[in-house]
C-alpha cells in the first residue's frame, strides 16, 4: 500500500537541499548542520536519530519553519522557503505544518477541545473544525476528555491531544519532536502506531525525531545524523536496514 | 563560616546576572528617588524660597521693617542713626518699596491686583553703590543715575509688558504718578530681581524719595552686621528689638514677610501620604523581580538543595542577594531622587513663579529614603525567597504539607476591616490623623494582598457566553488567571496609583470648591476697583454720585499680629470691611458661615461694634470660638478683640480674620486696597468702568468685573498646587512601570509557553495584541477597584490634611480627574504594555524546543 502511494505522489512533501546551519557561540561559529540533503515524500513516516550534539533538534527546528538556515533550502510541497519573511512563514507553520513536542505543550487553561482546535482558531478556522475536531477525537479515542484540562489527564492521553492538535488543520507534515520521550512504554507504543496508523490510513508524513530504535523500526525511512552530517539513510523494514539500525544504535560503525 | 560562604555565592549571583541585578535595583531604586523626591520637595521650595530672599537681602544679615499693624513706610531717620550706633552693625542702608503699576495707553488693563494673593508690580528705590556685588546684574543698557528719573526693569518683565530700553514710561503709585524712562533690564532672579517674584524695577532711593515726596521715608533698612554668624544675627535681634521703637521690628533678612502658608501645609500633608505610597509601588515592583529571578533559577535552587543547602539556606542565599541588590538600588535611586527632586522643584518654579538656584535634600530624608529602600528590597525578596525555600531537592515530590496555606482570605478580612474601622472613626484632631494613617496602609495593604482576589470573577467574566469564546479570550483568561498572584498585584499597584490621584485630587477639589462657594458667597459686587496711585479720600462717596452706580465699599487687607492664649503669635491677613454694607442683602458680598446656617445680620453687627470675625481656619490654628478673646497688635500696643463668629475666608490661604473697616486706623490707616462696587439694575460693568475713568482721570484706576475677579482668586488659589499635581502624575507613571514590570515578569515565567504558541502559527501581532490585552485588563481592572478606593481615600486624605491644617474640607468627587483617569487608562494600558509586547515579538519560535526539547 505504501508503495502504491509513493507512486502515485508527484513531488516530496519536505526536501532539504545542500542544507546548513551555523551558529555564532560567542567563543567562535559552531557549525551544527552541514549540507543535509534528504526528502520525505507524502504518506511517508521518517525518523531522524542520532547521539546529543548531532543536530536533530536544530534540523527540526528547520524543517518547522522556526529558524532559517545559514546556506541550502528547506522546501515544503515543493515550495521553497527561504526568502518568506517571519510572518508568512508563520502562516505556513500554522496551515501546513503540526508539531508534537516531547513535553506535551499543552496549553494548562484551556480544554482539551480548545487546545485541539488552537491552531484552526490561530488560523481563523475555528468554526470549521468542529467536524474535524470529533473526527480526531473519535480516531485518538478522546471523545470523553474534550471538556476536560490537560492537568487531569494521563501522558499518553496529553501526548494524543497533542497530536490531535498537530493534525486539526490536516496539514502537509507532522514533526515529532521524541514524542514518547516523557511516556511509559505501553503509552508510548500506544503513541507510535497511533501516527503508524494515521500514515498508513490516512496518508499523513511525519517525520519524527528519536532515540529510541524501538520507535525508529516503525518509521519508512531512518535518517541517521552525526556531528551535523547525514551520514546514513535506512529502510528498516528490509534486513540490511534493520541492521544498519541495530549497528548505528550499539554504536559500532564509529 | 557557612554564612559568609551563603554571602559570597549571593554577590557571585549578584554580579554575574547583570541584567536582572539591575531590573530589581532599578525598581528599588524608583522607591527610593520617589520617596526622597517627595521627602524633600517641601524643604526643597522652602530651601529655594529662602535662597531666593537671600539674594534680594542685597547682602544684608537684618532687615527692619514696620510692626505688623503699622504704616509700612515710616520715618527712617532715628532708626538708621540708632542702627548706626550699635558696634556689631557694619552698615545700614535704607530701601524703599511702593507699589507701582506702569501706565501703558494703548492697553486697557484689567487685571486688578487681588489684595491677600497678589503682591503686584513694585519700585524698589535704594542707593546701588551701597549694595556694590548684590544688587544684581544687568542684561542690557546701564543702571539708573543718581538724580534722574531712571529705572531698570527685570528682564522677565519687561518681556512680559513688551517694555524696551529708552522707553519712558509713567507708574501710577499711592503717591502719585512718578515718570521714569527705562535705562537699563536686570538678569533675572538675581539682587533686586529676586524681589516680589521678579515684578519690580529698580530705581535709586532719591529718585523715589523726591519724586512721590517721601524724603527720609523707607519701607525696610537693610542692616550689615560686623559678624554675620548665626549666633551673632541671633544677639543682634534681640538687642534691636529692645532699642528699636514699637513701630518697627527686626527680623533675620532671610525670614519671609508676613502672610501664611496655610494652602503649602495642607499640600505637604497630601505629600507625606504619596510617600508612603510611593514606597509600596516601589515595593512591589521590586518583589515582581525578586519572584521571577527565583522562578528563573528555581532548578538551580533545586540542584543547591540536593547537593548542600538546607531551605533556610536557600532562604539565606535570596535574602542575601536582596540586600546586595537593594543597597546597589539604594544608591542609584539616591542619585535618581535628586534628579527627581530638581525636577519637581523646577515645575514647581514655574508655577509659583520663584528661581531654583538650590539642591536641598536633608541627610534625614535620604537616611529615610534609604532605609525604605533596603526594608523595601528584604520585604519584597521575602515570599519568592520562602517559596524558593519550599522548594524540594530534585528529584523529591514535595509533599502536600510542605508549603504552610497563606489565609489569604483572613488576612484581606483583617486588612479590610481595620482600614474600615479606622476610616470611620469619630475623631477629629492628631487622633484623627493616625487614624487616617492606620486605615489608609491598611487598606493600601488589603488591595495589595486582595487583588488577585479579582481575578477569578475577571477571568469568569471572559469565559463567560459560550458561544461568543473564542481561543484567544481563553488562552487571555488563562494568562490572567495562572498570574493571578502577580497581576493582581499589578492590579492592586494600579489600584493605589489610581486612588491616590482620586484622593488627592478629591482633596484639592474639596479646596477648590470651598474657595469657589467662599468667593461665590461672600463677593458679589458687580465691579472690582483698584488703583495703583491709591484712591481719593472720597472716592466711595463721589462713585456712589454717578448715576448707575448703587454703592462703593472700601476693602482693606493688613498683615496684623494676633496672639492667642493657646498657641503662640501669628502674623494674620485682616480684612477690613463695613459691616453695614458687606452684606449679601446689599449685594456687595457678605459673610458665609461654616455650617451655612449662621446669622450673618448679626455677625455684622457685631463686626460694627468692634468685635472681629475668625476665618474657620484661623479658628482652628489658634483655637479660637465664638466669644473667645483674640489679643492683637495696634497703634495703641496689643489689645483685646472678642471673636463674634467663626466664618469662611481663605484670604492669605485661610489664616484670616474680617475687622470693621472703621478700626482700619487703629492698625496703620492707610487707603483701601479695593473698592466694590454695586450697580443699578441694567447697567453694564463696561459701561460703569468707563464711567468711573472719566470721573477719575488721575487715579489710573483698574476695574474688573465680578467674574473676573472670581475667577482670578481661583487661579491663584489653584497655582498653589503644582507640587502635589507633579506627584500625582508621577504616582501613576509608577502605576504604569508596575503593570509594564508585572507583564514583563509573567512574559518571563511564560516565555516558553509564548514560543509554543508561535511555533503553533499566532503570528507576532496577535502575539503582541495578546500581550497588550492582559496589560489593558490588568489597568482596567486597576482603575475600577481605584476609582472605589479613591472615593475612600479622598475622605481619608482630607481627614489628615484637615487634622494637620486646620482646613474643614469636605471630601469631594473629583469628577473631572475621574474621566480624566478613565480616558487616561487607555494610553497607561498601552504604554505598559509596549515595552512586554516588544519583548514578545523577539522571541523565537524555536524556543519551544530549546527549553523542554532535543539538545541534540
Amino acid at each position: 500500500m505504501r508503495a502504491e502511494r509513493m507512486k502515485s505522489m508527484p513531488h516530496a512533501t519536505l526536501e532539504a537541499k545542500g542544507l546548513s546551519k551555523t551558529y555564532d557561540a560567542g567563543a567562535g561559529p559552531v557549525t551544527a548542520l552541514t549540507d543535509i540533503n534528504l526528502s520525505v515524500h507524502s504518506g511517508r513516516f521518517a525518523s531522524v536519530m542520532g547521539p546529543s550534539g548531532s543536530g536533530k533538534s536544530t534540523l527540526l527546528k528547520l524543517f518547522g519553519l522556526l529558524d532559517t538556515p545559514t546556506a541550502g533550502e528547506v522546501r515544503l510541497e515543493g515550495r521553497a522557503t527561504s526568502g518568506l519573511n517571519d510572518a508568512e512563514r508563520t502562516r505556513l507553520r500554522a496551515a501546513r505544518i503540526g508539531f508534537v513536542f516531547q513535553s506535551f505543550e499543552l496549553i494548562p487553561t484551556l480544554t482539551v477541545a480548545e487546545n485541539i482546535t488552537l491552531p484552526a482558531s490561530l488560523e481563523g478556522r475555528l468554526k470549521q473544525s468542529g467536524e474535524r475536531l470529533a473526527w480526531l477525537a473519535g480516531q485518538l479515542g478522546l471523545e470523553g476528555l474534550l471538556n476536560r484540562r490537560p492537568g487531569t489527564l494521563s501522558g499518553g492521553q496529553r501526548q494524543r491531544v497533542a497530536l490531535a492538535r498537530a493534525l486539526i488543520n490536516e496539514p502537509a507534515l507532522v514533526l515529532a519532536d521524541e514524542p514518547t520521550g516523557n511516556l511509559d512504554r505501553a503509552a508510548g507504543l500506544n503513541v507510535l502506531q497511533l501516527l503508524r496508523d494515521g500514515v498508513d490510513a490516512w496518508g499523513w508524513t511525519v517525520m519524527m525525531v528519536t532515540h529510541d530504535p524501538n520507535g525508529a523500526m516503525m518509521t519508512d525511512d531512518v535518517f541517521f545524523l552525526q556531528d551535523g552530517r547525514l551520514v546514513d539513510r535506512v529502510d528498516p523494514h528490509t534486513d540490511d536496514g534493520r541492521r544498519d539500525l541495530a549497528r548505528f544504535v550499539t554504536g559500532e560503525d564509529g | 563560616m557557612r554564612g559568609v560562604a551563603i554571602a559570597r555565592l549571593a554577590w557571585l549571583n549578584v554580579r554575574r546576572r547583570p541584567s536582572r541585578t539591575l531590573a530589581a535595583a532599578t525598581s528599588v531604586a524608583v522607591g527610593v528617588a520617589a520617596v526622597l523626591a517627595t521627602l524633600s520637595l517641601g524643604d526643597n521650595v522652602q530651601a529655594n524660597l529662602t535662597a531666593e530672599l537671600q539674594r534680594s537681602a542685597l547682602g544684608s544679615d537684618v532687615r527692619v521693617v514696620a510692626a505688623a499693624g503699622e504704616r509700612t513706610v515710616f520715618q527712617s531717620d532715628a532708626a538708621v542713626a540708632l542702627l548706626a550706633s550699635e558696634p556689631v552693625v557694619r552698615q545700614v542702608t535704607t530701601r524703599l518699596e511702593v507699589l507701582a503699576e506702569p501706565q501703558d495707553p494703548a492697553v486697557e488693563n484689567t487685571a486688578v491686583r487681588l489684595p491677600g494673593f497678589d503682591s503686584g508690580f513694585t519700585l524698589v528705590g535704594l542707593a546701588r553703590n551701597r549694595h556694590e556685588g548684590s544688587v544684581g546684574a544687568l542684561a542690557e543698557g546701564r543702571w539708573p543715575a543718581v538724580g534722574a528719573n531712571e529705572v531698570a526693569l527685570t528682564r522677565s518683565f519687561a518681556s512680559a509688558r513688551g517694555f524696551a530700553v529708552g522707553e519712558a514710561l509713567s507708574f501710577g503709585t499711592p503717591y502719585g504718578p512718578l515718570g521714569l524712562t527705562v535705562v537699563g533690564v536686570l538678569e533675572d532672579g538675581q539682587g533686586v530681581s529676586a524681589l516680589n517674584q521678579g515684578r519690580v524695577g529698580m530705581v535709586e532711593r532719591e529718585t523715589l524719595t523726591e519724586g512721590l515726596g517721601l524724603a527720609g521715608r523707607a519701607t525696610q533698612l537693610d542692616v550689615t552686621l560686623v559678624d554675620p554668624t548665626e549666633s551673632a544675627v541671633e544677639a543682634a535681634l534681640t538687642r534691636f528689638d529692645g532699642r528699636l521703637p514699637a513701630n518697627l521690628m527686626a527680623l533675620r533678612a532671610t525670614a519671609p514677610a508676613g502672610g501664611s502658608g496655610g494652602l503649602l501645609q495642607t499640600l505637604e500633608a497630601g505629600l507625606q501620604v504619596l510617600a508612603v505610597m510611593l514606597v509600596v509601588l516601589g515595593s512591589f515592583m521590586a518583589y515582581n523581580t525578586f519572584a521571577a529571578s527565583a522562578l528563573d533559577r528555581r532548578h538551580e535552587l533545586r540542584l543547591l538543595r540536593t547537593v548542600c543547602f538546607a531551605a533556610r539556606d536557600v532562604r539565606a542565599l535570596a535574602l542575601w542577594e536582596a540586600a546586595i541588590t537593594a543597597g546597589a538600588g539604594v544608591a542609584l535611586g539616591v542619585i535618581l531622587g535628586l534628579l527627581l527632586t530638581w525636577l519637581l522643584a523646577s515645575l514647581n518654579a514655574l508655577v509659583l513663579g520663584f528661581t531654583v538656584s538650590t539642591l536641598s535634600v536633608s541627610p534625614a530624608a535620604v537616611v529615610m529614603a534609604a532605609l525604605a529602600g533596603v526594608l523595601a528590597g528584604l520585604v519584597a525578596a521575602w515570599k519568592p525567597a520562602r517559596d524558593a525555600a519550599f522548594d524540594a531537592p530534585l528529584g523529591v515530590t514535595p509533599s502536600p504539607g510542605a508549603r504552610p496555606a497563606a489565609h489569604r482570605g483572613v488576612r484581606v478580612l483583617v486588612g479590610a476591616g481595620v482600614g474600615l474601622t479606622a476610616a470611620v472613626l469619630p475623631v477629629s484632631g492628631w487622633p484623627a490623623l493616625l487614624a487616617a494613617g492606620v486605615a489608609l496602609v491598611a487598606l493600601a495593604v488589603t488591595l495589595v494582598i486582595g487583588g488577585q482576589h479579582a481575578v477569578g470573577p475577571l477571568t469568569a467574566l471572559l469565559r463567560h457566553r459560550p458561544a461568543n469564546r473564542t481561543t484567544e479570550r481563553q488562552l487571555l483568561a488563562g494568562f490572567v488567571e495562572r498570574n493571578a498572584e502577580r497581576n493582581g498585584v499589578a492590579m492592586a499597584t494600579v489600584a493605589v496609583g489610581v486612588g491616590l490621584v482620586l484622593g488627592v485630587a478629591g482633596m484639592i477639589t474639596s479646596i477648590n470648591a470651598e474657595v469657589r462657594h467662599w468667593v461665590d458667597a461672600t463677593i458679589a459686587g458687580d465691579l472690582f476697583v483698584t488703583s495703583p496711585s491709591g484712591f481719593p479720600a472720597e472716592f466711595g462717596a463721589q462713585s456712589e454720585a454717578i448715576p448707575g452706580v448703587a454703592e462703593a465699599s472700601p476693602v482693606a487687607v493688613r498683615v496684623v499680629r494676633a496672639d492667642a492664649e493657646a498657641t503662640r503669635p501669628r502674623s494674620v491677613s485682616a480684612v477690613f470691611v463695613e459691616p453695614e454694607r458687606y452684606q449679601l442683602a446689599q449685594n456687595l458680598g457678605g459673610f458665609v458661615t461654616p455650617d451655612g446656617r449662621g446669622d450673618t445680620a448679626a455677625l455684622a453687627r457685631d463686626l460694627a461694634a468692634g468685635d472681629v470675625l475668625v476665618s474657620e481656619v484661623l479658628g482652628r490654628r489658634m483655637d479660637l470660638q465664638t466669644g473667645s478673646t483674640l489679643m492683637l497688635r495696634t497703634l495703641s500696643g496689643v489689645e483685646p478683640f472678642r471673636v463674634a463668629g467663626t466664618v469662611v475666608d481663605f484670604t492669605a490661604g485661610g489664616d484670616s480674620l474680617v475687622v470693621g473697616y472703621s478700626a482700619l486706623e487703629r492698625f496703620g490707616g492707610g487707603r483701601p486696597n479695593v473698592f466694590v462696587i454695586g450697580l443699578d439694575a441694567g447697567v453694564s460693568a463696561g459701561d460703569a468702568r468707563t464711567w468711573l475713568r472719566d470721573a477719575f482721570p488721575d487715579t489710573q484706576l483698574v476695574a474688573t468685573s465680578s467674574e473676573q475677579y472670581r475667577a482670578s482668586i481661583v487661579a491663584a488659589v489653584n497655582s498653589s498646587f503644582a507640587a502635589t499635581q507633579s506627584l500625582l502624575v508621577l504616582a501613576m507613571l509608577l502605576a504604569g512601570l508596575g503593570v509594564a514590570n508585572a507583564l514583563a515578569m509573567n512574559l518571563n515565567v511564560r516565555a516558553h509557553e509564548w514560543a509554543v504558541l508561535r511555533a503553533l502559527g499566532m503570528t507576532r501581532v496577535r502575539a503582541v495584541r495578546l500581550a497588550a490585552a492582559e496589560g489593558m485588563l490588568i489597568t482596567l481592572v486597576g482603575i475600577v477597584f481605584g476609582s472605589a478606593f479613591g472615593l475612600l481615600l479622598s475622605r481619608l486624605v482630607a481627614q489628615g490634611a484637615s487634622a494637620i491644617t486646620g482646613f474643614a474640607l469636605t471630601p469631594a468627587v473629583p469628577l473631572g480627574t475621574l474621566v480624566w483617569l478613565w480616558f487616561g487608562a487607555i494610553p497607561l494600558g498601552v504604554l505598559a504594555s509596549v515595552w512586554p509586547a516588544v519583548r514578545v515579538t523577539r522571541l523565537a519560535p524555536a524556543q519551544a524546543f530549546d527549553a523542554e526539547g532535543l539538545k541534540g
